[in-house]
Parts: C-alpha cells; structure tokens; sequence
C-alpha cells in the first residue's frame, strides 16, 4: 500500500504525467466525435464508429505508462525508489496497479462519453473498450520496464499495437488476414467493438490480456536481475 | 560541415544501440513482407486441376481485362466503320439496398460501339468510339487512354494506311474528329458491347473493406451501319468468355440487316485490382521497419540531451546551425543504406515467393518497380529526419517518438482500417506525412474504371512523387523549425 501511495505521489507531482490521463479523455472523445461527424449514418457498426478514438487515445495509456515506469531510470530516481521499496516485483506491481489505476479512471469517462456523443454503442462495447484501454496500459508497463528506455519502449509498444493491424491490411490474404488478427493485441481486443466474426467479442480480449502478461512476467524478471542505471 | 559529418557519424556508428535499432529496422521490412509473401497462398482448383486463368496484358505492358460481345468483320488494308447508336439498354443483379432483385439499368462504364483491333486474342491493341453508360461518348485506344468527346450518337472509325481516326456527330453529316492512333497491319473491324460489374464496397468479416462485384450486362442497338474495305462475313465472337459462365454474361448478336442488336458482359480496361498481387504488397514491412527508424531518429538527437553530450556537440560547433542539418544528413543516409537493402531484398524474392504459390503479380515496368524500391528506402530516410527534427525540438524521446508515430502512422492506420470514411482517408493521406506511402503505389488508378480507388484498398489520393513530396515538406519544415530553436535556446 505504502509502496502505491509512494507512486501516486510522483505521478501527481511530475510535471506532464496527470496530463496525460487528460490527454486520453480529450483525444478519444476528439477522434470518436469526428469519426462520428464524418461516417454517414448506419452505414457501419455505430460502436466502432463511436469508440474511433480508442485507436488514438491509446497513445496516451502507452505514454503514462511509459513515464511512470521508464521515467525513473531516465532521472537516476529509480535508485531512491528501490531504497525506499527494496522488492523490485513489489515496486512494479505498485507501479503497474498505478498506471492500471489511472487508465481506468480515465477510460471511465473517456469511453462512456464518446458513446454519448457518437451514435451509441452497446454495453458489450463500452465495457470492452475500458478494458482493452487498462490492458493496454499494463502491456506498456511491461514493455517499458523490459526496455527501460522511453523511445523503445514507446516504439515497440506502439509498432506491436499499429504494426499489426497496417500488415493484415496490406497482405490481403484472407487466411494470414486471420491469423495476423488472432496475435494482434489491438484487432482482437477490439473485436468487443463488433464488426470481427472469425474473433467474436469478449474472446479477443485475451489477446491483450496475453500480450499483458507476457509483458509484465518479462519486466519483472528484468527488473529484477539487470542493474540499476545505464541502457 | 565536413568534419561535422565525420563527427556526427563516429557517434553514429559507435553507438551500439543505434546501430542495432537500424539493423532491427531492415530487419522488419524484409522480413515482415517476406513472411506475408510466403502465405500468400492461391489456389485455382477447377476442372483442368490447379491452374490460375492467365491475366490478359495490354499493348502497354499492364494488367487488363478484356472481354466483350464482338460482332466483326476481317480489316485487310483500309477501310472505315460508320453506326448511329440508337438504343443503350442492359440489367444489373442484386443491386443494394436490397441486394434481392435483378432489375433494368445500366452502369456508368458500359460500352457500346465501333472497334478496330489487332486480332481476337486478348490484350491485343485496339482502337474504339463507344457511347457508354453514364460518360457520354468516348474515343479509347489500347486499354489506357481515354478521351471524351461530347453525347453524338453517330459514331466513326477510319483506317487510312496505319492511321486510325475517331468521329463522332450529332446527325451523321458534320463530323468532328476526335482522336487519331495508330494501327498497321490486318485486323478486325465491326460492333462491341460490354458491360463492367457493379462494384459496392462492404465491410469484410475480419474488419477492412471488401469490394463486391456484381454481374451486368449492356444491349446495344446499332441501326445506319456502314461498314468500307471489309472482308469476310460478319462473324460473333465472345472475346474472353469462360466455360460455364452465368447466361447473363454470354454475349450475342441479332441482325436484321438495317438494325443490329449486341448484348454483352466484361471490360475493356485496366484491370484495377483483378489485375493481380501488386509489388508493394513484398514491402508491408516497411510500416513496421518504420517505428524501428522513428526510435533510431529520435535517439539521435535525445540521447545527447540526457547523456550531456550535447554540451560537447555545441562547443565543437559554436555556431549551431550546422550541427542537425549534419546529423539529419547522416542518419538518412544510413537509413536510406539500410531501407534500399531491405526493400531491394524483399521485393525481387517476395514476388518470386508469391509466383510459386500460384500467385499472378501485375506486370509493372523496371522503372516503376526500381521507384517503389527506392522510393520505400527514400521514405524511411525522410521519416528518420523528420523523427530527429521532433526530437531535437522536443528534447525528450518518448513525446517525439509518440508525436512521430502519430503523424506518419496513425493516419495511415485510420486511413486504411478504421470505419473512417474514404473521402475522409483520402484527406488524411493528403495532408499528413502519412502521405509519402504513395510512393508505394505501383498501379495508378485509372478514372476509366469504376474500381475500388480507395485507400483501404491500397490506392493513395495523390501521386508517388506528390505524396512523398508532402513528406518531405514536413520533414524540412521540422528540420528548418529544430536548427531555429537550438540556436535560440539554452542547451
């Protein structure tokens, strides 16, 4: 507990850091209101159309979670931090519950509203898309805690969400279309939305919630033999 | 700026991370492609066993469909053709909304009219004056060139030597000429109908846009006819026609001496997407190699921030200008090294990956194939500068990272799968950097054919050179802003 709140207090007082909780709220409603506004009505699924800004918004999760883990070694601040929590799965665990945390409060609004303000989405979807968001955040805090450092960590966390679904549109092979959707955390976690037949709806979410762990059981084992500073 | 480069690529190439992120980046766009092209399985079981029908290819080297309804006569030497196009008629199956009915109407692209070509066999070069669907009258010539030439109904083709020239008039008196083409040689002259399928794009059970083609078929009703310098007797032939194909689509002739009635299916085009896999589809791991180069470019720049080594990069440079002009200099240097390896891999043993797995790949010149090689590599080099420019200006990886992901790729993402509508992705993909994946496009989209040019689809709004120009301008503008703001700003 005292190790969460230890967390809690650096996201609050860094500077950028609550900005990004923001940022996902803004950018997902943002996208989703202008997917709304420009695709004519009933023509597609209207859950895809209102929750558009997930693929956006996502941006966001990937950064908090990236700043909060990877920001500490950047600064030199992680060896305080392992002082005050000398168990580093403690202290990642903080961390992600942290990051886990503040995505979901944020996909609380974030995902509810740009329902509203799109043209609806079933529960199924709204409940979906809030936990594909939280499960993203925990598969960046793996990736970042993996790679430490912030670009990389951005950059293989973002290329595993966007790298995916822009290949399974460029093979155009239905069979390796299906295949590339069922590894692809972003596709089939977002298949909740609707529109993916082969995937279903709530079985997709197991890709991410996969991807996740493997991710953080990674980090952790990172975590807790490399040494402290340095790349 | 000569030892600056020296410098800048000693840093380079001693890091050891850098160095690896962009062997990481060849890496993917070879191999991402090459993995996709080695799946890329087709299979043409039919009667005759596994055996792909032949795409027919054009005088100009392209893919192109070619079949139409041809009522003909043999073209020895000169000659001419003259019709008035008196009725255009024809059905379209299961149109939306409902998709239930086979109802009256033509389409857009339907075409009736007088022809001079090669031969009967397919892709042969050509010359016609047709009245179509919706585009008024036309005078086209061997599958790629298109002209208008107002609504007259009164057709004409002449052959005097090897030059052929198109009219038309609006009473068969005054004529206006149209086009002139050329044609030596025997060949067949006489009446064709055609008629493309309807196309309506849906959503695809695995979320991208699929296109639909349904079938149709035009009725042309040919009445004045006067035909000069023909030989033989008019003879119907089906140019293109397959076994076993529905008798909505079977062509056929009715002549009653002064009227002659001509019903058909196909087109005689481009092929557009029927015209099989395109080349670029051996580079879809260029998208992937890219966040590589992005990571590479930003850390370029950032990481002589965190380290302090910026401090010693200034004072070796007091006058600052000079130091990210070099520095881009390098990097896309490195990367265009490294793209035109992947790229230069990937496609010649993609395509022959896909070619043994019964693939058709649609035929494009050297020149074209050598400008999506380059072009690939070109676009990773800009995009690593425009990352080092954001990185620079940012000083702090992950927000230049992000930032740079989000103007290349996630448009591209939205662009081509997302709900987003496709004049909405056209926008995107002309205004953001995602732009320059134009570079990629192989076939052009041709307005003479109602095909699937949308983005989803892997057709680009703009130009190779134009989108890659859109790149390349957000690249110099980031670049031109960073030299502005570390020569103003403390270090």
């Amino acid at each position: 507990m005292t190790a969460i709140r230890s967390e809690w207090t650096k996201f609050r007082t860094l500077p950028g850091l609550p900005w990004l909780v923001v940022l996902l709220v803004v950018v997902t409603v943002g996208v989703g209101a202008a997917a709304a506004a420009l695709v004519p009505c009933c023509d597609v699924l209207p859950s895809r159309v209102s929750l558009a800004g997930v693929l956006a918004g996502q941006v966001a999760a990937v950064a908090l979670a990236v700043g909060v883990v990877s920001g500490e070694y950047a600064t030199g601040m992680i060896t305080t931090s392992l002082l005050a929590v000398p168990g580093r799965g403690r202290l990642l665990a903080a961390k992600a519950l942290l990051t886990g945390g503040l995505t979901l409060a944020g996909a609380l609004v974030a995902i509810p509203v740009s329902a509203a303000v799109g043209p609806g989405a079933t529960p199924t979807a709204v409940a979906g898309s809030i936990v594909y968001l939280v499960l993203v955040s925990q598969l960046a805090v793996g990736v970042a805690a993996l790679v430490r450092d912030p670009a990389v960590a951005m950059g293989v966390t973002l290329g595993v969400l966007y790298g995916f679904p822009l290949v399974a549109r460029m093979v155009q092979d239905p069979a390796w279309q299906e295949r590339l959707v069922w590894i692809s955390p972003m596709e089939a976690g977002l298949a909740v939305q609707g529109g993916l037949e082969p995937v279903g709806t709530w079985a997709g979410l197991a890709v991410p919630a996969v991807w996740a762990a493997v991710a953080l059981a990674a980090g952790r084992a990172r975590a807790g033999r490399a040494r402290l500073t340095g790349p | 700026m000569i030892p600056l480069l020296r410098s800048e690529w000693t840093k380079f190439r001693t890091v050891r991370g850098w160095i690896a992120g962009s062997i990481v980046a060849i890496l993917l766009t070879a191999g991402v492609g090459l993995l996709g092209a080695a799946g890329t399985v087709r299979s043409c079981e039919g009667p005759q066993g596994n055996v792909c029908p032949e795409i027919p290819i054009g005088p100009g080297g392209q893919a192109v469909s070619d079949r139409f309804s041809f009522y003909h006569r043999a073209l020895p030497g000169d000659g001419a053709i003259t019709v008035k196009v008196t009725g255009v008629s024809g059905v379209i199956t299961y149109p939306p909304p409902g998709h239930d009915q086979i109802v009256p109407g033509v389409v857009p692209w339907a075409k009736v009219g007088v022809m001079v070509k090669r031969d009967l066999t397919q892709g042969s070069a050509y010359t016609a004056v047709m009245v179509t669907g919706d585009h008024g009258t036309r005078v086209q010539d061997d599958f790629v060139n298109d002209l208008a030439a107002g609504r007259d109904p009164w057709l004409r083709l002449t052959r005097t030597g090897d030059v052929l020239t198109g009219a038309t008039s609006p009473d068969g008196t005054s004529w206006r000429t149209v086009s002139s083409t050329r044609l030596a040689g025997p060949a067949v002259i006489g009446l064709f109908a055609t008629s493309p399928c309807d196309v309506t794009l849906g959503q695809g059970s695995l979320g991208g846009v699929v296109g639909a083609c349904r079938l149709t078929n035009v009725t042309g009703k040919f009445e004045h006819i006067g035909v000069e310098g023909a030989a033989g007797p008019w003879t119907h032939d089906d140019v293109g026609a397959e076994p076993g194909a529905p008798s909505l689509s079977v062509g056929s002739a009715r002549d009653w001496g002064s009227t002659i009635q001509l019903t058909g299916s196909g087109d005689i085009a481009p092929a557009g997407i029927d015209g099989g896999a395109v080349i670029e589809r051996t580079l879809s791991g260029a998208t992937i190699g890219l966040i590589a180069v992005i990571v590479v470019g930003v850390l370029f720049v950032t990481a002589e921030y965190r380290r302090g080594l910026i401090g010693a990069t200034l004072a070796a440079s007091p006058g600052r200008t000079g130091v990210l002009p070099a520095k881009a200099v390098v990097v896309a240097a490195v990367t265009f090294a490294g793209g035109l390896v992947a790229a230069a891999v990937a496609v010649p043993i993609g395509l022959r990956l896909m070619r043994d797995r019964n693939n058709a790949i649609a035929p494009v010149t050297t020149l074209t194939e050598v400008r999506v090689i380059v072009g690939t590599a070109a676009l990773l080099a800009v995009t690593a500068v425009l990352a080092l420019a954001l990185g620079a200006l940012f000083r702090r990886s992950a927000a230049a990272v992000i930032t740079t992901i989000m103007l290349v790729l996630l448009p591209q993402l939205l662009a081509t799968a997302s709900v987003i509508p496709a004049p909405a992705a056209e926008w995107l993909l002309r205004l953001t950097p995602a732009a320059g994946f134009a570079i990629q496009q192989s076939i052009p989209a041709y307005p003479q054919v109602e095909d699937y040019s949308i983005p989803a689809l892997g057709y680009y709004p703009l130009p190779p050179w134009g989108g890659f120009a859109v790149t390349c301008l957000y690249a110099a503008a980031a670049l031109a802003a960073a030299v502005v703001t570390l020569r103003r700003r403390d270090a």
